[in-house]
């Protein structure tokens, strides 16, 4: 049996879900670095850590992780210019996120590159099908 | 008439993928609550030495590739994805084993569910059926 996949909507998943572990990667790995755990006990980062802006932290963090979900349902025009909003946010985060080291542009980079795969993914893939043959795993009778 | 889709064998190198990287975040993380482990954060030592910034690219690198690997494992022509799945499958298995010798219980169990992962990996890797139907989907 022939069928259609929309296999451009896993890839495009996939990629957020790489964008995610870098910024999680990125998050720990900044901890470790040193200097990093005194900076927040004494909350030295030059701005207050208001509940405010964790909120926006946690706002722009969300963006990658829904979009994890969103590429398996939007439908293909709505893909398009969601996945492009959501590369602009996230690129604007890990961009003005960042912190000066080799860890973090490695990153920073890893992020970027991703995203740029995103969008080519979205503007030039995905809608497009591709026939794969199926193998059912197993066929069970409906017996509703 | 319900029927199951068969899964591909790059959906189940790329779950494992993410698998093992979640592994790596908890590991990761729990390590924080060891005792002294923070102080030992702060001091700039993080148990292979000095946490310089060169040491940190190094770790970095080395968590990102398992992250690459939920994406590549679907799009790599399945010639080169077989033997790069099955080589980072038993790399990682020993890297692991490695940062266990002498690590606290939570981290050694982790690790051997995170080996556990990465050898399936191989095993996948090295059982994929190669013909026609292991270029689609």
């Amino acid at each position: 049996m022939r069928l259609k996949m929309e296999m451009t909507r896993i890839k495009l998943a996939a990629l957020w879900i790489v964008v995610m572990f870098s910024i999680v990667m990125a998050d720990i790995i900044g901890f470790i670095h040193p200097g990093t755990l005194q900076k927040i006990i004494d909350g030295d980062f030059g701005f207050p850590i208001s509940s405010e802006l964790l909120l926006v932290f946690s706002v722009f963090t969300a963006i990658p992780i829904v979009m994890i979900f969103l590429n398996l349902i939007l439908p293909v025009k709505a893909g398009r210019w969601v996945n492009t909003l959501a590369v602009i946010l996230t690129t604007l985060f890990v961009v003005g996120g960042g912190s000066a080291t080799y860890s973090y542009f490695f990153f920073a980079t890893l992020e970027i590159a991703s995203i740029i795969a995103v969008m080519w993914y979205a503007w030039k893939q995905l809608g497009k099908t591709e026939l794969v043959n199926h193998q059912p795993a197993r066929t069970v009778k409906n017996v509703v | 008439l319900l029927t199951d889709i068969k899964i591909h064998v790059k959906f189940k190198l790329s779950a494992l993928w993410v698998s093992v990287m979640f592994c790596y975040v908890y590991g990761d993380y729990f390590n924080m609550y060891t005792p002294g482990k923070l102080d030992a954060m702060a001091a700039g030592n993080i148990g292979v030495g000095p946490a310089t910034d060169g040491v940190l690219l190094g770790v970095s690198i080395m968590m990102a590739i398992p992250s690459v690997m939920v994406f590549l494992s679907l799009v790599l022509h399945p010639s080169v994805n077989r033997w790069v799945n099955v080589a980072l499958g038993l790399g990682y298995s020993v890297i692991l084993g490695l940062t266990m010798l002498g690590a606290p219980l939570f981290y050694i169990f982790l690790g051997f569910v995170e080996i556990a992962l990465t050898l399936l990996v191989t095993w996948f890797a090295w059982t994929w059926p190669m013909g026609v139907e292991s270029e689609t989907p």
